[in-house]
């Protein structure tokens, strides 16, 4: 997979998860793996950033 | 016993799992290590745990169809406003959301939970409520330097400050009137003499399952871990155990976080937390939060 920012390859964890953020090693860039409807694969999307309403 | 609707049944078809399965909807909006760490501890008890993107979520609020297909929903939203929101309306739609609305609004406001705390009677430290600039000045030179403000609204130590004399007070107010108006809200909190930690004990249904230590990291008088404090064991006394039972009581936590000091004259409770995280406290304890956290969503579907 790739990095959407700067192509770089993006490696998934074994045991990722859906709505796990992963970060691409080469830009820093953070995605959220979107289950694709399939279900084996994952797509990426833009993660979100910590809101001011975050937290606990 | 969990709802068994489509979503599960066609699940236990692909896979071949008992009857007994249970599950359960987990409804987040990023997956930290705590939810990782939920969804193995329910796959080791043959519990499926449903993942629900908040994000990806809408629900009709004027239908009488349920929303998700499980029965029981795992709060773990990470942002407040869609974590109380969604509660609202699951709840309205018949779900059981740990943690409840009722819980989730008073946590996820430091005066609302501080009126809760001090209504039922738990130690709290001393906490004044201003709604503008001079009266906010006026407070906190009434209650002596140094105070801590903090927003009613905000996790993780964000934007909480410590007014050392009333020139720090008077730069931190005077930024606050410009910004969004929930920040002219003065929740103002005398500064706890207490050692360089604080106190976060974990409530599960009604036992006191771990506690550790959260030292501030560095020159950060903040002791949260989201600013680098770092978390140690710490022994769940008959006086901490008793006040971390009281505290989520009062908020009708089932299971939360409470922050506590300790003050000269005992431990002070300051705050309880309803989407709580311990990524740093399972490994400092060894406790198995997360699968306590199954074994209660377990329990409750049974009552």
């Amino acid at each position: 997979m790739n990095c959407l920012e700067c192509d770089a390859q993006v490696a998934i964890p074994s045991d990722a998860i859906q709505g796990e953020i992963i970060s691409c090693k080469e830009c820093g860039t953070s995605f959220e793996l979107v289950r694709v409807q399939s279900g084996a694969l994952f797509s990426l999307r833009p993660a979100e950033l910590e809101e001011e309403d975050w937290g606990e | 016993m969990l709802s068994s609707l489509s979503g599960q049944q066609s699940w236990r078809k692909k896979t071949g799992a008992s009857e007994q399965t249970q599950s359960f909807s987990l409804l987040y909006d990023t997956i930290r290590w705590e939810e990782k760490a939920i969804v193995g501890a329910a796959e080791k008890r043959d519990v499926r745990a449903n993942l629900v993107d908040s994000k990806d979520l809408s629900i009709d609020v004027v239908s009488e169809k349920r929303p998700l297909d499980d029965a029981v929903v795992l709060q773990r939203c990470v942002s407040y406003f869609r974590n109380i929101h969604s509660t609202a309306a699951l709840e309205a739609a018949g779900h059981t959301v740990i943690n409840s609305f009722a819980c989730a609004w008073v946590c996820g406001n430091k005066l609302f939970g501080t009126l809760e705390l001090v209504k039922h009677k738990v130690p709290t430290p001393r906490t004044v409520l201003s709604m503008a600039e001079d009266s906010a000045l006026r407070s906190a030179e009434e209650m002596g330097y140094p105070v801590v403000v903090k927003p009613v609204v905000g996790s993780w130590g964000r934007l909480s400050a410590l007014l050392k004399d009333g020139d720090a007070a008077r730069a931190v107010i005077e930024d606050r009137e410009h910004m969004f108006p929930l920040y002219q809200i003065y929740y103002l909190q005398e500064f706890v003499k207490r050692p360089p930690r604080d106190i976060r004990s974990f409530v599960i249904g009604e036992k006191t399952v771990a506690a550790i230590y959260r030292y501030s990291g560095g020159s950060e008088w903040r002791t949260n871990t989201a600013r680098g404090g770092r978390a140690e064991a710490c022994k769940i006394t008959p006086e901490l155990d008793e006040l971390s039972l009281r505290a989520a009581k009062a908020v009708g936590g089932e299971v939360v976080g409470v922050d506590l000091m300790e003050g000269e004259d005992g431990l002070l409770v300051h705050e309880v937390n309803n989407t709580t995280e311990f990524k740093n406290t399972v490994p400092a304890t060894g406790v198995d939060i997360p699968g306590m956290i199954i074994d209660y969503l377990i329990s409750v579907q049974k009552k």
